[in-house]
């Protein structure tokens, strides 16, 4: 009886060898443990948005305007989301353009896999859908805008502040596309891990808009 | 306070988690990012210390920020002794910034984003090009590096300026940014959302 197992165990043993690259050449598998991670660490940026940032800064104002900056960082994230489903995210990471990407993603085509299968996965993060990806990288997109409302708070209208993180999220979107690190952009890329780079951009965005927003405070170093 | 940890805690999944898997790249920028933050907000209160004999609970969180700052282009290139040099560097740069130049140049900065974002992304940046190692992620730091993290600081500065400079002057010749200077000092709460957080 014991022989018999282990015979039985040898023998799908010897399918799973055979069996198992010629699987993983159809659908790529997935690393649970990777995966598990970066689902982790997605609700994890999010959590610095919502509440984390908007605590922060409403710590820092006078009391007539905390809730400003709660509604601020709430109205940010609604938008950049939206932004990122219909274009956003296929700007960023569709295509293969140096600087921007393409039209081929708008509100999330793809996002499903190919023909025949469930998930798609990313060529950028083997082993993790495609969906984390782009949710990872959608935290991303909403801290880097709700960052400016540090320079802007208790100083801007709201309509104004919705506004300019529309278009300003879509300038950044459609010009910060990812590439390797061998040309122009490498000096990006080494500036900070993959999909943290915009993270510089939104404090000297933050320091201009507060001096267009502040005309009679504007800094003796940047006369415009 | 709150704000502060909740940021902390978050920014693991920021640096650690773009390491895109959970490897050792991730557990080396887990890493880097507690010691730079635990060291910004220490050296920086410990500074106050020293110039005011006070160290405050903004002083404490504006070096923390200041760490996970510096630390945020470092963190996937840096070994723990990196990591360290950042930490200082995070709680007395920006500090500097904030104490002193802000008066200074006398800019509007209630928040302080300029003084701890952008001089400490600066910072950050720079100190990649000078103390990434290369077992961490097969890049050496010296004068290559460095002149790369230069020309990014500013690709980053010129783009954001500008690219915020056309908007914001837009925005404000056609919608207008402030809002009205009665409704400004009598706060956005009440004119902007009809609500208020606290009434007593």
């Amino acid at each position: 009886m014991k022989k018999n197992n282990l015979t039985m165990l040898s023998a799908f043993a010897l399918l799973a060898a055979t069996a198992g690259p010629a699987l993983a050449e159809e659908v790529p598998a997935i690393n649970s443990g990777d995966t598990a991670w970066m689902m982790t660490s997605t609700a994890l940026v999010l959590f610095m948005t919502l509440p984390g940032l908007a605590l922060f800064y409403g710590g820092l104002v006078r009391r007539k305007n905390v809730l400003s900056v709660l509604a601020q960082c709430l109205g940010i994230a609604g938008l950049a989301t939206l932004m990122w489903w219909a274009f956003g995210y296929s700007l960023s990471f569709s295509g293969e353009g140096k600087f921007i990407g393409d039209l081929g993603a708008v509100f999330f085509k793809g996002l499903y896999g190919p023909e025949g299968s469930d998930i798609a996965f990313s060529s950028k993060l083997a082993g993790v859908p495609d969906s984390v990806f782009a949710m990872f990288q959608l935290t991303f997109a909403i801290i880097t805008p709700a960052l400016i409302v540090g320079a802007i708070a208790e100083r801007m209208k709201y309509t104004a502040l919705m506004t300019f993180v529309a278009t300003w999220s879509g300038a950044a979107a459609s010009s910060a596309k990812p590439s390797a690190p061998s040309t122009l952009p490498a000096a990006w890329w080494y500036t900070c891990p993959p999909g943290t780079r915009p993270w510089c951009w939104p404090s000297f965005s933050a320091r201009a808009s507060a001096m267009a927003a502040n005309p009679c405070l504007r800094t003796a170093w940047c006369c415009v | 306070m709150i704000g502060t940890s909740i940021l902390w805690v978050g920014w693991y999944g920021f640096n650690a988690g773009s390491a895109g898997a959970a490897n050792g790249l991730a557990g080396n920028a887990f890493l880097t990012t507690t010691l730079a933050a635990a060291i910004g907000g220490f050296v920086w209160a410990l500074l106050e210390f020293l110039t005011k004999k006070q160290p405050s609970v903004l002083g404490f969180c504006s070096g923390i920020v200041a760490g996970l700052v510096v630390i945020t282009p470092a963190a996937g290139f840096v070994n723990a002794n990196g990591a360290i040099l950042c930490g200082i560097a995070a709680g007395s740069i920006p500090y500097f910034a904030v104490v002193w130049l802000k008066r200074k140049l006398r800019y509007d900065d209630a928040l302080d984003t300029f003084g701890v974002h952008a001089v400490g992304g600066t910072v950050g940046t720079i100190l990649t090009g000078l103390l990434a190692v290369e077992s961490i992620n097969g890049q050496a730091g010296g004068t290559a590096l460095l002149m790369k993290q230069l020309a990014s600081v500013g690709i980053v500065v010129v783009w954001s300026v500008v690219a915020t400079t056309v908007l914001a002057y837009a925005i404000k010749a056609t919608i207008g940014l402030r809002p009205a200077e009665d409704i400004e000092r009598q706060g956005l709460d009440i004119n902007e959302h009809g609500e208020e957080g606290y009434t007593a």
